[in-house]
């Protein structure tokens, strides 16, 4: 996750689509979250949130409290009906982007950061759910790959 | 007896041709029969050697068959060593080109005390706009310190560790930097806006501002040194019922491409006797 955030800082904040970067830690940790569940969705919250905070601007836990309630939020998706749905993670980074901003700029307003609700919603927000959901197709079956790999099953006859 | 008779006058005509061809040979005269062969001998000799050319060469080939994959593999190796050097030198190049500008700044503003930095990373979020640097404490690197480029104002360290430092950028909503119209010495504060934008706020409205108009730094408050270049105005939005004029900005400076930036630790206004360290 600190590898990921790294990547964010140096090399994705370089790709610019519609004037937004890609969330690399966001799109991991919603993955995760729903391939793994609550437990393990919470713990890479944590890791990656905090790894978010220690290379941003913003003040210290902004970024771990928003991604912690993202991830979880996430993770409820993997116990849903709709888990084996094909456009469950495309839904999901969609709301994930939405939620993680609005809780992200309420925590920076409340920090006593200037923020312009209007703007930003619209001019950064909206672009980043577009490109998020975009490079989710990408990042979930990678994931889902590690995941695969992590979960063999083997098949025993008795 | 008819065929030894031809044959005869062949051989006949043969030795008189080669009689004469002497003969024309030894006198200074062109030599006629040396013409008309040519001209008759050269298109066939053209087609001929194109087409053993390639032939040439296939047979060259086949010679050097074995030597082949060692000489392309050393050739593989030099074209990668040259590619390599090509690159290193483009990079050198632009670094040049970057600290020469940097030099000119600095001797064109010697009341500055500037310390150059690279600039590491991004903020990772997209809502909040910031740098980090390769300098810090160590350094002499303070909260408040203004960070430039030759071509203008890029922000201020909003966080130092000792060795490293966050710039909260111009465009970053939270910051806000005291300016004025360079044309129209107009005042207001620039403020920054969601996607790396700039807004001038707080324009009187008896004032005149247009698209195109320089904004630089006013210096007011004594934390940013006077007439750093800021932004362009690239539209103002003026209404009768309000108090102030608005001018959106372009920054002059590409903050999302930037690789190296100064650090001004301390400088001294025009006015003799006045000095800030910076913060």
């Amino acid at each position: 996750m600190v590898l990921l955030a790294v990547l964010q800082s140096t090399v994705t904040s370089h790709i610019r689509v519609l004037g937004v970067s890609p969330d690399l830690v966001l799109l991991f940790s919603v993955s995760w979250a729903l391939l793994e569940g609550t437990q393990q969705g919470l713990f890479v919250g944590l890791v990656g949130g905090a790894a978010l905070d220690m290379l941003s601007g913003a003040p210290f836990g902004i970024s771990t409290v928003s991604l912690l309630i993202v991830s979880y939020l996430a993770s409820l998706g993997a116990l849903n009906v709709f888990r084996t749905a094909r456009f469950l993670p495309y839904i999901a980074i969609a709301l994930a982007t939405l939620v993680y901003s609005l809780v992200f700029l309420g925590l920076l307003q409340m920090a006593g950061r200037v923020v312009v609700w209007g703007p930003a919603l619209w001019r950064v927000v909206s672009p980043a759910m577009l490109l998020n959901t975009a490079c989710m197709p990408l990042v979930f079956n990678l994931v889902l790959w590690v995941h695969n790999r992590i979960h063999v099953r083997t098949v025993e006859w008795e | 007896m008819n065929v030894l008779r031809s044959r005869a006058t062949a051989v006949i005509l043969v030795l008189c041709l080669i009689l004469a061809w002497l003969i024309f040979d030894q006198t200074s005269y062109a030599n006629p029969l040396r013409d008309a062969f040519s001209r008759a001998v050269s298109p066939l000799q053209f087609v001929l050697q194109t087409l053993a050319s390639p032939v040439t060469r296939v047979v060259s080939l086949v010679g050097h068959l074995k030597e082949l994959p060692s000489e392309n593999e050393v050739l593989r190796r030099q074209n990668a060593e040259l590619r390599n050097q090509i690159i290193l030198l483009q990079e050198a190049q632009i670094e040049n080109e970057t600290l020469r500008r940097q030099l000119d700044f600095k001797s064109a503003v010697p009341n500055f005390r500037l310390l150059s930095a690279e600039v590491i990373g991004h903020d990772p979020n997209n809502l909040s706009q910031y740098l980090i640097l390769d300098r810090g404490g160590v350094d002499g690197v303070q909260r408040g310190m203004a960070v430039i480029t030759a071509e203008g104002l890029v922000g201020r360290i909003s966080e130092v560790s000792a060795d490293s430092a966050k710039v909260m950028l111009v465009t970053d909503p939270s910051s806000s930097v005291s300016a004025l119209i360079q044309r129209s010495r107009a005042t207001g504060s620039v403020q920054g806006y969601p996607n790396g934008e700039l807004r001038m706020r707080y324009i009187p409205q008896g004032d005149t501002v247009a698209p195109g108009d320089i904004v630089l730094t006013s210096g007011l408050g004594g934390n940013l040194p006077r007439r750093l270049v800021i932004g362009q105005v690239a539209s103002v939005q003026r209404t009768d019922v309000e108090m102030f004029q608005e001018a959106k900005l372009i920054p002059t400076v590409s903050l999302h491409d930037l690789e190296t930036v100064m650090v001004l630790l301390s400088f001294t206004s025009s006015e003799p006797g006045s000095e800030s360290d910076g913060k």
